[in-house]
């Protein structure tokens, strides 16, 4: 019961009595949600649709929430008849696993510390950290840089590099600057040394931006491939999904160079069973999944909210 | 700002010691602080800063075969070549507007979206919601595009439809096919896909509001709107702030993928922005050097924007990032 | 709370080091396993047959181009027997989500390359950056089947664009002699209205769809569409360079025409063939016959419009629309479907639609990184011998092709399975292409294996039969012609280097090519202008084009050396 009314006052109604002003709201937002829902959700339901229908017929166009001609065969060519797929799943999740819960480690330890106003670098680091945002070196010094400490063909490339994201630090430690200073004044006081106020008072308490943090992580780690095509291209125990997903893609996408002057020499053209519309969307759906089905979980620490009773200093 | 506001207290004394021997002694008591952000800080300074040795291609005329110890050295040649080049210059023109736009829209429609989330009292409602509202945000910019070229079609497009059929316009509109349009299209085409996904920060700031802050705005007597513009909006202000300045620096960088996509003969003066440039006159060409001296610029151009943002932040408020 | 986060983190760390511990090779980029001295070397022995060095049973190599299979070629029945045959597992890295000039960059910072490369058009970075080895004395020594099916002139044609040879072609030129490569495409419900007539002109084009258009407005609910082009992302040479320079007479040499009698090249784009085309579509498009999305459609949209039979007229490349015609033939809109002839502007006597066909452009080369030179050479030697050529060509003898009286033949399956691309991928037929191979095109000696039979399935008598479908085959019938080439001057071995090979050849970062690259753009911006302008407007906004165009510095230099390599380049063509 106490928790049901705890839930219920996040939302600023407080527990007053519905009034005229109340009901107009509610129902312009939830109108308003409800067409927000159809416009996002169509792109989805579209791309859903497409990978479900037999990839000549998708040439046609046409298809918007069905799929004309059902089939499982863009599914089939991608993670049945792709041998590395299975490693390449095995790769995404354990970078986004291993690689998302150290990088928010990290990024946690790097936010909390710089949140300190007391910390004798903190107007030298925080600069230090965001400037890393706006510029970068090119690719080819990075890659010269990966090269030089071995890290080429090395589960680790995908792990070091970006542990700490600027912009994650910055987002946390905003955060926890919010947090009520007494708590921490209160631990200090008790003798509590930095590392005991990180893990038993700020952690639990950051639970929010953590689970968001978490999110972001995770979803760069398991949609990567492009570090995977310049450090690990030639490892094939290194393949990332969506890297197996992007080698599906035909030439005939957006970046590869195609010289179709030099098309013309190379005698009869054949028709793809397969086309890059079919593949890209079965690709997208496979990718987002396992995503859907985590989300939900983490979700679940944007409700919880603050609980003030809960650690005593 | 409000009465309501941010709990968190601002001290004003001086902390951080100026004496050189008092310096010392702060470091060392706070050496557990310094030991734990040490390695962190180690990772950042290798992977991000030491590349930046590579810079100094922009000033030579880089030759893949030779390296850049083999390669000739030009000084500021690259430079003059991009800022007398009336493409360059159109770009960056192209890529403001279309930064500024998608900025101003990207954090509207968050916050508004953040806001109106908060206010949702079922929660069964509001996750579902909130779930299907960051999906765009998966799909790849390839689908989208064609998804956006098909809704804004002007033979059979949705939004064209609508916009005759409630005789809002007489003729259907080109959308895509001129330039004034462009920047439209790429701002609210990027609201679509990514407000979802923006929103989640601000709603996990809202979590953070203390209850009892509403209760105190209910019993004075504020409606619900009032409430939302007296406690939600000001309790986020701290987040607000932070990826508003952040965001200007990235007043350069328009996108590369969206824009690309979006981009055909017709709206071409409008679409070519710097990172399409690049790609067109540096990286299809393997013109390194043309491209780290662009990259240069910009880099540049973006810390000059997020210090002064910075500046501007602080004397607003006393409160910067940095 | 605190155990609890921190046993979480020892965890982490804990799994971070097993993977990385299970999943890192020893760090080399090259196949570093089980290569062996060569064995016995060679020039210096004296005895009669020459000992060849062994070949290595792993071998890496890079190709340039993207992987179209889910299987990769080396894992199906034909890449299974291939690997008997010669000892040989190749590992192969694909171009994977950039473009191949950001990778030949990576490769080349890195100066350590995989056994093999497949380059493409970035051969000449690699070359500068002394990536790759020189084959000639390989060649010499132990390239006996490439001696074999390469031709001579083609060996020192490659020899001549750098100072050695360092590629072997590997897209070698090949014939269809069934389809067009190329053409301005008519809906054959056109060409029935107008009782089949044989299209030779742009005019005779133009009127054949205006008169069209103004009988029936409509297909089906949908609009009729007279004319579009594809303009999505690199489809955009269609309107750039692609329909106007075989209009105006030019063989395909990329952005520029080269005049046959004095091999000078100029720019496409400041020829009046090109104004004829930009006059002829604004035409259209003020007449109502253009589609009016044609320069704001993406490519699915355009392939769309293909398939739902209501265009009635476009210009493009037979392997770009292919999956359009057969999404229409699914449909079964057979009397809608798109038929090419090789128009031209008045004036012009002969057109070269199919035009040349060409030698010693791309392919692959041996690396310095590789450890044994002498035995990857021998491999890719290898290859070019007969059985396995017939194995990439014709497939495995008695499950795609049996012998009959020393005649390659196939039963009706067999056939339509060689045509089903999912069978190819997944058996291996023609996945091959990548390596040294035979050419396709229909020469005696070069062309043919040892026992007389062709090399492409494409020239063996029951061809024709089998591929063409029945409504192809009225269509022919009702013209009296045997192929959808008899409208076309007939393909032929190129008497020079094409355009679009020598443009490879510039540096990337010279002002040639950049300016070259600046004049594209310009063109996408102004042809697209020009066609929608009002027709009084047309003139004045060609002037203004030209004179930006003229504007450009290096353009003419950039004419001039394309000629130079042109020239050059004329002595080692036609045998």
């Amino acid at each position: 019961m106490a928790k049901k009314t705890q839930v219920r006052i996040l939302s600023s109604i407080g527990y007053k009595r519905l009034t005229a002003e109340d009901l107009l709201i509610d129902v312009i937002n939830y109108i308003a949600l409800i067409l927000l829902c159809v416009i996002t959700l169509y792109p989805f339901i579209n791309t859903l649709a497409y990978s479900f229908n037999n990839a000549i017929d998708s040439v046609n166009g046409g298809i918007y929430l069905f799929p004309r001609e059902f089939t499982l065969r863009n599914y089939e060519k991608i993670l049945v008849e792709n041998p590395a797929i299975s490693t390449a799943l095995f790769i995404s999740a354990s970078r986004a696993i291993v690689g998302g819960s150290l990088s928010v480690f990290a990024t946690l330890c790097v936010a909390y510390l710089l949140s300190r106003r007391n910390f004798v670098f903190r107007k030298v680091l925080t600069p230090f950290l965001i400037f890393t945002m706006y510029f970068s070196g090119g690719l080819i010094p990075s890659f010269i840089l990966i090269r030089n400490l071995g890290l080429i063909n090395n589960f680790l490339v995908y792990i070091l590099p970006g542990l700490v994201g600027a912009y994650n630090v910055m987002v946390m430690r905003s955060y926890i600057e919010g947090l009520p200073e007494s708590l921490i004044e209160a631990a200090k006081i008790d003798g509590a040394s930095e590392y005991r106020i990180l893990f038993t008072i700020i952690w639990p308490l950051s639970l929010p931006v953590i689970a968001t943090i978490t999110l972001f992580v995770a979803v760069g780690q398991w949609n990567a491939w492009f570090d995977t095509m310049l450090y690990c291209g030639s490892s094939p125990k290194l393949t990332t999904l969506q890297y197996e997903l992007q080698k599906l893609l035909t030439s005939a996408s957006a970046y590869a160079s195609n010289d179709s002057d030099a098309m013309m020499n190379s005698g009869e053209a054949v028709a793809n069973a397969v086309t890059p519309t079919s593949i890209r969307t079965a690709m997208t759906v496979i990718a987002v999944t396992p995503i859907l089905f985590t989300y939900p979980f983490l979700q679940k620490f944007f409700i919880r909210g603050l609980t003030l009773g809960g650690v005593k200093g | 700002m409000s009465v309501y506001g941010n709990k968190a207290d601002i001290p004003t004394t001086r902390i951080i010691p100026k004496k050189k021997k008092d310096l010392i002694k702060t470091i060392i008591d706070q050496r557990q602080l310094i030991i734990l952000i040490l390695p962190f800080m180690a990772l950042v300074l290798v992977f991000n800063y030491l590349p930046i040795w590579g810079w100094i291609m922009a000033f030579q005329h880089y030759v893949p075969g030779k390296g850049i110890s083999g390669s000739q050295f030009v000084g500021i040649a690259n430079f003059i070549e991009a800022f007398t080049d009336d493409n360059f210059i159109n770009s960056i023109k192209n890529t403001l507007l279309t930064s500024i736009l998608k900025i101003t829209t990207g954090f509207l429609s968050a916050i508004t979206l953040a806001v109106m989330l908060n206010e949702v009292r079922s929660i069964a409602f509001k996750r579902t919601v909130q779930t299907i509202s960051y999906l765009p945000y998966f799909v790849s910019w390839v689908v989208a595009v064609n998804i956006v070229y098909m809704a804004l079609s002007p033979a059979d497009g949705i939004v064209n439809i609508l916009l005759t059929k409630s005789g809002l316009v007489k003729d259907p509109v080109p959308f895509m096919g001129e330039p004034k349009y462009f920047y439209w299209v790429v701002a609210l085409s990027n609201v679509w896909k990514n407000v979802g996904w923006n929103a989640i920060i601000y709603l996990a700031a809202m979590t953070g509001i203390d209850p009892e802050l509403y209760e105190a705005a209910s019993i004075d007597g504020a409606g619900r709107l009032r409430r939302i513009f007296a406690v939600t909006l000001p309790c986020i202000t701290a987040t607000i702030k932070i990826l508003l300045v952040l965001n200007i620096g990235n007043l350069m960088n328009a996108g590369f993928e969206q824009v690309y996509l979006l981009s055909n003969p017709s709206n071409i003066s409008a679409s070519r922005t710097i990172d399409v440039y690049i790609y067109t006159y540096a990286l299809r060409s393997g013109r390194l050097s043309y491209g780290t001296a662009i990259g240069i610029f910009n880099s540049t151009i973006a810390i000059t924007l997020i210090m002064i943002s910075n500046y501007i932040s602080k004397k607003i408020d006393g409160y910067g990032i940095f | 709370m605190k155990s609890k986060l921190s046993q979480l983190i020892l965890l982490m760390v804990v799994s971070l080091l097993i993977i990385s511990g299970c999943t890192t090779k020893t760090p080399t980029v090259t196949g570093e396993t089980s290569t062996k001295a060569p064995e016995a070397t060679k020039a210096a022995a004296p005895e009669e047959e020459v000992v060849l060095p062994e070949i290595p049973s792993e071998i890496t190599m890079f190709n340039g181009v993207a992987l179209t299979a889910t299987t990769p070629a080396w894992d199906t029945p034909i890449g299974q027997k291939i690997q008997e045959l010669t000892g040989v597992r190749l590992n192969v890295e694909y171009l994977v989500g950039t473009d191949i000039m950001t990778k030949a960059n990576l490769m080349t910072a890195s100066g350590v390359y995989p056994d093999i490369v497949a380059a493409g058009e970035t051969a000449g970075t690699f070359i500068a950056a002394n990536a790759f080895i020189k084959l000639d004395d390989l060649i010499d020594q132990y390239g006996e089947n490439i001696k074999k099916i390469y031709r001579p002139k083609e060996l020192e044609l490659s020899g001549l664009q750098n100072d050695g040879i360092y590629i072997i072609a590997t897209n070698r030129p090949a014939l269809d002699n069934l389809y067009p490569a190329a053409g301005f495409y008519l809906n054959y419900d056109v060409l029935k209205e107008a009782a089949f007539p044989v299209v030779k002109t742009l005019k005779q084009y133009g009127t054949l769809i205006k008169n069209y258009m103004a009988a029936h407005p409509k297909y089906g609910d949908a609009d009729t569409i007279g004319f579009t082009l594809p303009t999505d992302g690199y489809r955009v040479t269609a309107l750039q360079y692609g329909g106007p320079r075989f209009l105006g007479g030019y063989p395909n040499d990329g952005v520029t025409a080269v005049e046959q009698d004095t091999l000078q090249a100029h720019l496409v784009m400041k020829m009046s063939c090109t104004k004829d085309f930009l006059v002829f579509m604004n035409d259209l498009w003020n007449a109502g016959c253009m589609d009016k999305e044609t320069f704001m459609q993406k490519d699915d949209q355009y392939l769309a419009k293909i398939s739902s039979g209501r265009v009635l007229g476009i210009y493009d490349q037979r392997w770009a629309v292919i999956n359009g015609l057969s999404a229409l033939e699914n449909n079964g809109y057979y009397d809608r479907t798109l038929v090419a002839f090789p128009i031209v502007v008045d004036g012009v006597e002969k057109e070269y639609y199919r035009g040349p066909y060409a030698f010693a452009v791309q392919g692959v080369s041996i690396t310095t990184s590789c450890e044994n030179p002498e035995g990857v050479f021998c491999f890719l030697d290898r290859i070019c011998a007969e059985d396995i050529q017939k194995l990439n060509y014709w497939g495995i003898e008695g499950e795609d092709y049996t012998i009959e009286n020393g005649q390659f033949t196939r039963t009706l399956e067999q056939w339509t399975n060689s045509f089903n691309s999912d069978y190819q991928k997944s058996q291996g037929l023609g996945q091959f292409n990548f390596l040294p191979r035979y050419e396709q095109t229909d020469h005696e000696v070069y062309a043919k294996f040892s026992d007389g039979n062709w090399v492409n399935p494409a020239l063996n008598q029951e061809y024709n039969d089998v591929r063409y479908k029945d409504y192809e085959k009225e269509i022919l019938r009702n013209y009296g012609i045997n192929t959808f080439c008899d409208f076309f001057e007939p393909a032929y071995a190129a008497l020079y280097q094409p355009g679009w090979a020598a443009r490879q050849q510039l540096p990337q970062d010279s002002a040639e090519f950049i300016a070259s690259e600046k004049a594209l753009e310009l063109s996408t911006e102004y042809h697209a202008r020009i066609v929608q302008a009002d027709p009084s407007q047309v003139d004045a906004l060609w002037e203004e084009y030209q004179t930006k165009l003229d504007a450009i510095p290096g353009l003419a230099d950039y004419e001039a050396k394309i000629t130079e390599i042109i020239q050059t380049s004329a002595q080692y063509y036609g045998d």
